[in-house]
């Protein structure tokens, strides 16, 4: 008997156009939107010459010559135009030009907004400041001294040396797709929901009739139950082969277990459905809206919306990072990538394996033993 | 009105798990505008910084000094999985390691890597930060042509980096008052709220009203399909604008802000988007999806616009490509007006009159996709079903 629910749980899931849609389509259409969109970020970064209006209140000689060096060469960091005041604001608020640079005694700059164009100009003319504050100095202490200094100053230097933290992927943004999963794993929630509502006959007809039959109640939730937590399974290895394989996210850390671990997450999901559908009697459309609405705001809760909150949360409350399942299952992903042993990735498989007994434990205590005078 | 006012019963009776989706997205959304500090791409915030002087010579602690100025430098990590745990959650930005011999190498005019770093997320300031170091190390080297000594070089050097930029940002009108700078962040993420609850409340409601029983028996009532739509419409208008002023005045009070002003904008921003999600909630229930349906096209349509048009990730960072894609979609032209009265590019009347217009413009589109989906679903189909039922 059991095998044979176990048979029909799998293709009820199967053959569901929500399953299809929820577990299938979502990542491919949400990793691809991802990738769309983080994949140009680094792009984004490559320097062009940036045009700027030079308003000149007074005569600046050092500025000049290293502005004449910054429009100059192959690829020049600026493209100078002299301009009045007004002019210069016109053709700043036209976009012609990024920001507006103030030539007096000292250099000063004004912009249009706040962008990474604006962040650059801002870091050349305190560049701009240093190069001029040298070389007064030395025209005021030793000026034979001008030409070594000037040398030393357009030396290229590499004085700090970088320290690889991991041997794995240290990409900010593929915690993105850390919480992609997670969510898909943590979204199996409807799945365990509909292994709650089949099994009570006050919220659907295959309950009612499932409660009159001679299966004893343990076989059908434990049916349903591995049945959805397959279905969930497959659905989860699909996902981390479309992010893996078809998007080439580099994940980092061992394939094998990230696989083994997205489908404990998958499970995960669906005990805590199987606990939200087995608590009270709400009729299922609040039942969905309660597991939908805290799926969500748990997926926040990780980074799935803004990637700095799990940070933030760590500063101000520590212990929501650890309770949260979502956060536990995206952080295992990561601890997998970042850290060379498996200490702190077992520590929150743990987590995850502690979980999925305490909701199923639960689920079952609130699903046994209900009695129905009337549906 | 019987459309009008069966519309408002069945959302009556849906208001349990509305106000569910209500309250959660409300504390998200006020979670989201605590959790973005409002500093954008171009503000030099402060590094969260550990520095360990292994030297500990007068040069090295001229360097530490150096870099400690405008930075946070950590003290409390007792060991190195401490530090690694810190960078993973973000509490630590960068780790500087001034080695044993930094000051002879200095004085003998060794500059190849004599400071180490390490950080965990690359970022704008993490480069910055390497090049300020290779800047000190340089302007060090330059003062010591002057005959200086390496600590003489060295505090010469903390001196000229240490040096301020004035940076104004020029405005055409009235600048944006600090204190709606909160406001404008709670704006910001109103895309993702909007959707997520009017899709989330509205659908069901509005599939309801399309099921075969209502729909069947006001097809063989008096009321003809316009009014019935408009009366729809209607219904759905009053709801939306009474969660636009719910949302609306709750986030006001929330973040303490009286509106004035450009501020009024982003108020009129946030009614026309929000009449952009009820529309495009209409036209999706239109097809009669099941919750599950709905729940997923709620996120795909929420999630996946919001990350295109800039509302998680500012628009700064992403790719040309990526917003020449999102110039299409409703919720950049939204967050475009929000970004140019928070002064991150230029306000113009034009350019934020263009923002409004092209997000009624989707409205409208929508509508009329809405009345042409219902058009070829239900009213062209009844006549034909009802022949083929004579036929038999």
């Amino acid at each position: 008997m059991f095998l044979h629910n176990l048979k029909y749980e799998i293709k009820l899931v199967l053959r569901a156009k929500s399953f299809i849609i929820w577990l299938m389509l979502f990542p491919i259409i949400l990793g691809t939107l991802f990738k769309v969109a983080f994949g140009s970020i680094y792009q984004n970064e490559t320097f062009d010459t940036i045009p700027v209006a030079v308003v000149k209140i007074s005569e600046n000689e050092v500025f000049d010559e290293m502005l004449t060096a910054l429009t100059t060469g192959e690829q020049p960091a600026l493209k100078a135009i002299s301009e009045e005041e007004a002019k210069a604001k016109e053709m700043l608020f036209d976009g012609d030009v990024k920001g507006i640079l103030y030539v007096g005694k000292t250099v000063e700059l004004s912009v249009s907004g706040r962008g990474m164009t604006q962040t650059i100009l801002q870091e050349i003319v305190g560049r701009c400041r240093v190069y001029e504050t040298v070389i007064r100095d030395t025209m005021a202490t030793d000026p034979s001294s001008l030409e070594a200094v000037i040398k030393e100053l357009s030396t290229e230097v590499d004085a700090c040396r970088e320290v690889p933290v991991t041997q794995g992927n240290p990409d900010v943004y593929v915690q993105y797709f850390y919480n992609l999963i997670a969510m898909v794993a943590i979204c199996g929630c409807n799945t365990g929901l509909h292994v709650s509502i089949d099994n009570q006959a006050n919220q659907s007809v295959v309950g009612a009739r499932k409660n009159c039959s001679g299966t004893p109640k343990s076989i059908n939730l434990t049916a349903g139950l591995i049945g959805s937590c397959i279905s969930q399974g497959v659905s989860m290895i699909f996902c981390v082969t479309f992010l893996r394989f078809v998007l080439q996210v580099n994940f980092g850390g061992n394939l094998l277990l990230l696989y083994l671990c997205s489908v404990m997450a998958g499970c995960l999901g669906v005990a805590m459905g199987f606990f939200i559908g087995s608590v009270g009697r709400a009729r299922f459309e609040v039942k969905v809206a309660i597991a939908m609405s805290i799926s969500m705001v748990l997926c926040f809760m990780s980074g799935l919306m803004m990637g700095n909150i799990k940070g933030i949360l760590a500063e101000k409350a520590p212990w929501a990072n650890r309770v949260n399942p979502v956060a536990i299952i995206s952080d295992s992903f990561y601890c997998l990538n970042i850290y060379s042993d498996y200490r702190r990735f077992l520590t929150k498989v743990l987590g995850m394996g502690i979980y999925i007994v305490i909701f199923t434990i639960l689920g079952v205590l609130f699903a046994r033993r209900k009695k129905y005078a009337s549906i | 009105m019987q459309v009008f006012n069966a519309f408002l019963r069945v959302l009556r009776s849906k208001f349990g798990s509305a106000i569910i989706y209500i309250v959660l997205f409300f504390i998200v959304g006020i979670m989201m505008t605590r959790a973005d500090s409002g500093t954008s791409v171009w503000e030099k915030t402060k590094m969260v910084m550990v520095i360990e002087d292994l030297d500990d010579t007068p040069e090295s602690r001229k360097l530490v000094e150096f870099i400690s100025e405008g930075n946070v430098v950590k003290d409390d990590f007792t060991n190195e999985d401490d530090i690694t745990d810190a960078m993973y959650y973000t509490m630590l930005d960068y780790v500087v390691t001034i080695p044993k011999g930094y000051a002879e190498k200095l004085a003998s005019g060794q500059t190849e890597g004599i400071i180490e770093s390490r950080h965990m997320h690359e970022s704008y300031a993490v480069a910055n930060m390497g090049m300020l170091l290779d800047e000190y190390v340089s302007t060090v080297m330059a003062y010591r042509q002057l005959g200086k000594t390496p600590l003489e070089a060295s505090e010469a050097a903390c001196k000229a980096l240490g040096a301020k930029v004035d940076v104004t940002i020029a405005q055409e009108e009235g600048k944006t008052e600090d204190a709606a700078s909160m406001m404008l962040i709670y704006f910001r993420y109103m895309p993702y709220i909007f959707l997520c609850v009017i899709m989330n409340t509205l659908c069901p409601a509005l599939v309801a009203m399309n099921k075969k029983d209502l729909r069947f028996r006001t097809d063989c009532s008096g009321l003809t399909p316009q009014s019935y739509t408009m009366q729809q419409f209607a219904a759905s208008a009053l709801y939306i604008v009474a969660l636009w002023a719910v949302f609306t005045v709750v986030g006001a009070v929330i973040n303490g802000v009286m509106f004035s002003g450009r501020l009024w904008l982003a108020v009129l921003n946030g009614l026309v988007f929000a009449l952009f999600s009820a529309v495009f909630a209409l036209f999706v229930s239109e097809f009669s999806p099941n919750p599950n349906v709905i729940t997923a096209i709620t996120q795909i349509a929420s999630l996946g616009m919001c990350f295109l048009c800039g509302v998680f990730v500012d628009q700064a960072l992403l790719g040309g490509g990526v917003l020449a894609a999102a110039r299409f979609l409703p919720a950049y032209w939204y967050v475009r007006l929000i970004r140019m009265l928070n002064s991150d590019i230029v306000f113009t009347t034009g350019e934020a009159a263009l923002c409004l217009g092209i997000q009624a413009g989707f409205v409208a589109v929508f509508v009329l996709l809405t009345i042409l989906v219902h058009r070829a679903r239900y009213v062209s189909a009844a006549p034909r079903k009802a022949a083929a039922g004579s036929a038999a």
